[in-house]
């Protein structure tokens, strides 16, 4: 951490928070295959553009906790979510500073990574071997791509708001 | 790379041991009340449309319900009969009198998100005695059985998930079948002859076997059914009578079997945790 005085680390707990919400939010069965993947997008931004505040730390806890959630196996959510930070932190200076449609490419091929993970971890366990349907995991991808460009801005207007250094 | 490594590690061992069932169950205590959060919304709802229905709304459906409790109560003098004569002639048959079976209710409070199950959370957890493979019903028959239980709350498998399947019989002849979750709102019935007596519209029930479901509860009416020559098993498909994608409120059923609770749960974790011994033996030797 930078010897600087940080401020509004509690805006970005937020809208992690809000993610966690819209990720497991009610939603009708036919719409459930087009959730986008909220809290991988949310800690994408953040890795992105404050990467000096983003942790691996913070996000195998946040993992653990959906698996919880979500009744995954414990790890699994961790794994995806830490690989995706620490994706995210190794190409930052070559993702930031591209045009907007760039930028949503290179998001969707992390994102993609993470999407393969989960994959592997469900083929691996066994879990769903009677009807495994790959647009299941296409869907929030392309979802999430829709979306970058209006989350990024949202999350950027906070960011200036708040003040978050 | 040391959390992915860990986290690799974490997920074997939850894969394989009992070890992190409690760490779960301290972080689900937290994650039900995140559930309730996103719950608020429908709740809101609720309560509102209560509040601004208009007295002659609230009359009407007064009116509706009191005639509907009129109609089951005329049936529930008939089945009280209906009971007392059964038992009498079980009584001579030799065989086992049913039992009515004491039932709880919860309310859903979260929905898996993930597309490819049908799992609920609801509100009562081993706190209020639901264990592993317990049935859950609605007013309209069987619903699905618990999968996981934390203290504040259980997960509840549908019975039209892909990795679910209920025995059941044809309420009309008694002819036994397995009903398979599809991932769809249908059931799939195994295992049926091509040339067994089972009709379109026929009410399937539980049929109590292995166990696990109570008997004679509604599950499903048969909807589709398909004669291949080619193969010895009929295709037959069968709609769940419970409102799976509706019901807010749901019945916890207690058999009379499994009815001394904390007996009947301290048993099986004894039972793993002697195998898991023995299996630590065995590694040692």
């Amino acid at each position: 951490m930078a010897s600087y005085q940080l401020t509004g680390g509690w805006a970005i707990w937020l809208s992690l928070f809000i993610a966690l919400l819209l990720s497991i939010a009610p939603l009708p069965q036919g719409l459930m295959a087009f959730r986008p993947l909220w809290i991988s997008a949310v800690f994408i931004y953040w890795s992105l553009f404050l990467p000096h505040r983003s942790s691996l730390f913070a996000a195998f806890i946040f993992g653990l906790i959906i698996d919880v959630m979500v009744n995954s196996l414990l790890g699994q959510n961790a794994l995806v979510l830490v690989l995706t930070v620490y994706i995210t932190l190794l190409f930052q200076h070559k993702i930031r500073p591209q045009p907007i449609i760039r930028q949503t490419f290179m998001v969707t091929i992390i994102l993609t990574l993470g999407q393969i993970i989960q994959i592997w971890i469900y083929t691996l366990t066994g879990i769903y071997p009677n009807k495994f349907s790959i647009f299941d995991y296409i869907f929030p991808i392309i979802t999430t791509a829709i979306l970058w460009p209006w989350l990024s801005a949202a999350l950027r207007s906070l960011q200036i708001r708040v003040g978050i250094n | 790379m040391t959390l992915s490594i860990l986290a690799i590690i974490v997920m074997i061992v939850d894969a394989r041991f009992e070890v992190l069932v409690p760490v779960r169950h301290k972080i689900a205590i937290i994650t039900t009340q995140v559930y309730s959060i996103t719950n608020i919304p429908s709740k809101l709802w609720d309560t509102a449309v209560e509040q601004f229905s208009s007295h002659s709304e609230l009359l009407s459906e007064n009116e509706r319900l009191k005639a509907q409790s009129l109609l089951l109560e005329q049936r529930l003098q008939k089945l009280a009969s209906i009971t007392q004569q059964n038992a009498r002639l079980r009584e001579l048959l030799n065989s086992a009198s049913l039992v009515d079976e004491k039932a709880v209710v919860s309310e859903l409070i979260g929905i898996d998100p993930n597309p490819t199950t049908f799992r609920y959370l609801i509100d009562k957890g081993s706190n209020d005695g639901v264990f592993v493979g317990q049935s859950v019903l609605d007013a309209t028959g069987v619903m699905g059985q618990v999968v996981d239980v934390t203290s504040y709350s259980a997960w509840v498998i549908l019975i039209t998930d892909t990795t679910h399947s209920i025995p059941v019989m044809v309420n009309r002849n008694g002819l036994r079948a397995i009903a398979s979750g599809t991932g769809e709102d249908l059931l799939e019935i195994r295992y049926v002859p091509n040339n067994e007596d089972i009709k379109v519209n026929d009410l399937l029930v539980s049929s109590g076997l292995g166990g696990n479901f109570p008997s004679g509860y509604p599950v499903a009416t048969v909807s589709d059914i398909k004669n291949d020559t080619g193969s010895p098993f009929a295709t037959i498909y069968a709609k769940p009578t419970a409102a799976l994608n509706r019901s807010r409120y749901v019945l916890l059923i207690f058999t009379h079997k499994k009815s001394s609770l904390p007996d009947e749960q301290t048993a099986p974790q004894d039972e793993t945790k002697t195998s898991e011994e023995e299996n630590n033996k065995e590694a040692n030797k």
